[in-house]
């Protein structure tokens, strides 16, 4: 048959991607469960947590107000700082500001030497570093040299703030 | 004479093509790999695939080289180009000695040319058995990029699989694309549709003439019009080389007929108009 080498490598490659797909979904719909099952968890406690104060608030007659937040005062002064590192192809240079004593945005200024692919990856432990508000992040496998050089700077960055 | 100036003009548009590809793409072949790599390691982890910019250069390449053959290895890849650049010069010395151009493994490399679906399984192996970063540091691609941007490599396993690699490269066409690249294992496996696959007008041909497959730096029986593909198609490189060779232009490109040289054109310009609007 003249298409012979041809069909052979087209149902091939449509196996793989079906059983990518299969793969896909198949994790897809577990995450979702997973979430799912989160969720409710999370929905109980916070019954629970609602009938507590309920309970509380009937006892003492007015709902509690003495809330003033708590929040976790970060360790570093406002403004903005920069800072610098080595990365794959050069230096990467990035602002950091800080805000309410968070680290509440990190733009990189400078990255010509990156690689655009791992360098458009890399940029995924900015987001991991504004969530956890530490450094101490891992980086990212497959754009090693552009995470780490984006990590450092940014420490390198914070170091000013912390003074 | 006229025969001549043509085939001058080929070579200028190929080197033009590869020299704009070499400078502003090249690293696009790990980029895919490592697209292949994370989709393994992903696998591995049991999470769920992701979309990044190695999973679509990935995608990218592999859809083209199904609608246009393997157009990329051919003229795209900055380590093809690379391995054609060291063979020429390598040929060009033999030349000044009066030699012919060294083809030391054109018998073995029948066999040879699986050895990259070995390399392929290793490395993926390596990945999945949590060693990717490793495999990162010292493959000869990052070595071959770092000197890429003039600067030393920092692994010297690297910089010695990268040394040994070009030293084959002097001494048999394509000898790392041919027998040990695992992103050029994958390209060969994609069902390039056929009216883009190389094949001659057999019955025209000189009786016995074999001056396409001599050229033919994948060391390839081109198919006949009447076979459509056979089973060697996928190692085939779009190079062109033997298009250009046969006095009676035979060899032509399926479906495009003997519009090889503006469709070479056509092709580099739409792969590299992809690749300015993602990136
Ligand atoms: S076989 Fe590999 S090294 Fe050779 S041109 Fe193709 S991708 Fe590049
Ligand atoms: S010479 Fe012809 S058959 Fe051989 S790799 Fe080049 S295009 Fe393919």
């Amino acid at each position: 048959m003249k298409y012979k080498n041809f069909l052979i490598r087209l149902c091939d490659l449509i196996l793989v991607l079906g059983l990518l797909a299969g793969y896909q979904a198949v994790i897809y719909s577990r995450d979702k469960e997973a979430t799912i099952a989160e969720l409710k968890s999370q929905v109980n406690q916070l019954q629970g947590e609602k009938e507590d104060i309920l309970e509380a608030a009937k006892n003492s007659g007015k709902l509690g107000t003495d809330g003033a937040s708590a929040g976790q005062a970060g360790t570093y002064k406002d403004g903005t700082y920069t800072g610098s590192s080595q990365g794959f192809g050069g230096e990467i240079k990035v602002k950091v500001t800080v805000s309410g004593k968070k680290i509440s945005a990190i733009d990189i200024i400078e990255a010509s030497g990156e690689d655009e692919a791992y360098l458009s990856m890399a940029k995924d432990i900015v987001k991991t570093i504004l969530d956890k508000q530490t450094t101490e992040v891992d980086t990212i496998s497959g754009a090693t040299y552009s995470s780490t050089g984006i990590k450092n700077a940014v420490g390198q960055a914070l170091e000013g703030a912390a003074k | 004479m006229k025969k001549k100036k043509k085939i001058s003009v080929q070579t200028i548009i190929e080197v033009m093509i590869r020299a704009v590809f070499f400078i502003i793409y090249p690293a696009l072949f790990s980029t895919a790999f490592t697209g292949i790599k994370l989709i393994v390691e992903q696998i591995t982890q049991r999470a769920s695939l992701q979309w990044n910019s190695f999973v679509q250069t990935l995608v990218v390449l592999l859809a083209f080289t199904i609608v246009f053959g393997r157009f990329f290895c051919g003229f795209a890849c900055a380590f093809g180009t690379w391995g054609d650049f060291v063979y020429f010069i390598s040929s060009m010395v033999c030349k000044k000695r009066k030699k012919k151009p060294l083809k030391c493994f054109s018998k073995e490399g029948k066999i040879l040319r699986y050895l990259k679906y070995v390399v392929l399984l290793v490395v993926l192996l390596l990945c999945i058995k949590g060693y990717s970063s490793a495999v990162a540091v010292h493959s000869p691609f990052s070595a071959f990029s770092r000197f890429h941007q003039l600067k030393m490599a920092d692994s010297l396993i690297g910089t010695g699989l990268f040394l040994l690699v070009t030293a084959g490269m002097a001494l048999e066409p394509r000898f790392f694309c041919r027998f040990l690249c695992p992103m050029g294992a994958v390209f060969s496996l994609m069902p390039v549709l056929p009216f883009s696959v190389i094949k001659r007008n057999r019955e025209n041909c000189i009786p016995n003439c074999k001056a396409c497959n001599l050229v033919c730096p994948a060391n390839l029986e081109i198919p006949s019009d009447k076979e459509g593909d056979n089973a060697t198609s996928g190692e085939c490189f779009s190079c062109g080389k033997c298009i250009g060779k046969c006095p009676k232009q035979n060899t032509h490109n399926g479906f495009w007929g003997k519009l090889w040289l503006p469709m070479l054109v056509v092709k580099a310009v739409i792969l590299f108009v992809i690749f300015r609007i993602l990136y």
